[in-house]
């Protein structure tokens, strides 16, 4: 599979160009979008996430290499969904209610894409009923919710709890993320989870998602958020 | 010793006789809770004064930042106000399209024939040490104008225009700088966010290309002038600790919290002065006036042996009980 190659080395080196020329090429050739996304774009971010999580990388060759990979990405979904290819999950993300914040929740966004997830991205300044409404009306996995400061880390607490007083709150699963965040602060005001940086995120909701769809253990889930 | 003394002796390891203090009240403070802060000030009187004339914030812009809505500054670009007394984030940058840079020019109306004598006169009046405001940032001026992931974006796939942009901004810092340098304040207020809470932004290896000549080059005039050169920046920035010394900043005011404050004290200390500060994304704004207190005294620990290099400063923020920022200053005595 010559096109995953040249594809995946075009994600690392950020060429949007290459990405996009090295997809069209492989549709035209006959590989399935499928193929495509799994050997090409998420090898290639899997990759991007080990590198920054190694030191390798830093935001911005992250963020370089996610925004080549979207270029693939747009050629690929109408393909992906014509061929009824199911995504990885579907998670909401969002920041919070008076914060206006959103370099961090983007690349979390840009990251959980290249890993094959479908990601509805409300904004920033998010009221909680719109999580509450999109748990109640919409099939959603995953919510994720971000805040940079501590005035406003406070509402993802507001937002959980909407989401409880509304019902829907076992419906979904809640991570959370931001600068002024902590593992403790998620445990205190029920999250199921909380992710330090992007592609860490990645690991803990494909974590969340084995413990929703496949039932397993909860230590069988973190041997994947620790792998 | 008065404060502009005390702060001296701190710089220069020369046994202060306590550690100079420095609060940084932010907007929101001053806005909502003016009387809370003017009590402070006589409780704890300050070492630290500072002048208000930044080149990035004419009356105009100072008087509608902070308020909920929208503004654009000096340079042109739109920031968004979620909360009232929060700075807010730029969501409209003036250069996102790169095709505007060609006509494009810094607010040299802010600094050119600006007229520094009532600075000079304040200083005069004044026993604290007194700061410029904040002159060079680069870096988040580069962001405020492109937008933030493309500039990181241009870093990495070096854009003509980047370079072409980057020397427009370090031209205007440099005038400004000068400029400063020739006013009666004791010192130049630098500033860049750097870290995330885990680590440095970008690599370090482009930081050190790109940006740490342009710091040396403040830094040299500001040394040429007889002046102290004082850093801010945020997050984890242990990676740059000994550069941004290198360079020649006298003073770093970092965020201690988020990294190894004993390993730092073991690799810097005597030789940079530690500006502050505390713990603002946990223990002032949530902690209990103890974990405040334990806070300090573990800086202290780290820092305060008596001789100097270090600055009792922490921020506060608009969520800060003051009772916690109260006993910072306390458990600095």
């Amino acid at each position: 599979m010559e096109y995953a190659e040249s594809i995946y080395k075009a994600v690392l080196k950020g060429d949007a160009t290459g990405v996009k020329t090295g997809v069209e090429t492989a549709l035209n050739d006959g590989a399935s979008a499928d193929q495509i996304m799994q050997q090409g774009l998420i090898r290639a971010m899997t990759e991007v996430g080990r590198l920054y999580e190694s030191g390798e990388y830093y935001v911005p060759e992250m963020l370089f290499a996610a925004r080549a990979m979207q270029t693939g990405l747009v050629v690929l979904k109408p393909q992906l969904i014509q061929n009824g290819v199911n995504s990885a999950g579907r998670v909401a993300i969002g920041t919070v209610k008076g914060d206006l914040h959103d370099i961090g929740k983007n690349l979390v966004g840009m990251m959980l894409e290249g890993a094959g997830f479908e990601i509805k991205d409300l904004g920033t300044d998010v009221e909680p009923d719109k999580f509450v409404a999109l748990a109640q009306n919409e099939h959603v996995d995953i919510i994720a919710l971000s805040a940079l400061l501590t005035t406003t880390m406070t509402n993802i607490a507001m937002t959980i709890e909407a989401l409880r007083a509304a019902g829907v709150r076992d419906k979904v699963k809640v991570i959370i993320g931001g600068a002024p965040v902590t593992e403790d602060f998620a445990k205190k005001i029920g999250a199921d989870g909380y992710s330090p940086d992007a592609s860490a995120a990645v690991r803990l909701v494909k974590s969340l998602m084995l413990q929703t769809h496949d039932k397993v253990s909860d230590e069988e889930a973190n041997a994947v958020a620790d792998y | 010793m008065n404060g502009r003394d005390r702060v001296k002796a701190a710089l220069e390891f020369q046994h202060p006789d306590r550690p100079p203090r420095d609060v940084w009240a932010l907007p929101y403070i001053s806005l909502f809770r003016k009387d809370e802060l003017d009590s402070l000030m006589i409780e704890y009187p300050m070492d630290i004064g500072a002048s208000q004339l930044s080149p990035g914030w004419s009356d105009e812009v100072v008087k509608s930042c902070a308020k909920a809505g929208h503004y654009t500054d000096d340079w042109g670009s739109v920031w968004y106000v979620g909360q009232p007394g929060v700075i807010g984030e730029v969501k409209e940058p003036v250069l996102a399209d790169w095709s505007v840079l060609v006509k494009y020019q810094p607010p040299w109306h802010l600094i050119r024939n600006r007229d520094l004598s009532h600075v000079n006169k304040s200083c005069e009046q004044s026993t604290q040490f007194m700061l410029s405001d904040v002159t060079a940032r680069p870096f988040e001026r580069l962001q405020f104008l492109r937008g933030t992931e493309n500039l990181y974006i241009d870093m990495i796939s070096g854009a003509t225009e980047f370079m072409t942009l980057l020397e427009m901004v370090h031209e205007f810092y440099l005038e400004d700088i000068r400029q400063w340098c020739t006013s009666n304040v004791d010192a130049i207020f630098l500033m860049d966010d750097w870290g995330s809470n885990q680590r440095l932004l970008v690599n370090p290896k482009i930081w050190r290309e790109i940006f740490k000549p342009l710091y040396k080059e403040y830094c040299d005039i500001i040394h040429a002038a007889g002046k102290f050169a004082f850093f801010h920046t945020d997050g984890h920035t242990q990676a740059i600790f000994g550069d941004l010394i290198e360079v020649g900043m006298d003073a770093i005011n970092s965020q201690l919290f988020t990294m190894d404050i004993e390993e730092l004290a073991r690799l810097y200390k005597g030789k940079v002065t530690f500006w502050g500060e505390m713990d603002r994304q946990h223990i002032l704004p949530f902690g209990t006036p103890e974990e405040v207190q334990e806070a300090v005294m573990r800086v202290r620990r780290a820092l305060d042996d008596g001789t100097g290099g270090v600055i009792a400063q922490c921020e506060w923020g608009g969520d800060n009980p003051k009772e916690n920022i109260e006993t910072v200053f306390k458990s600095w005595l």
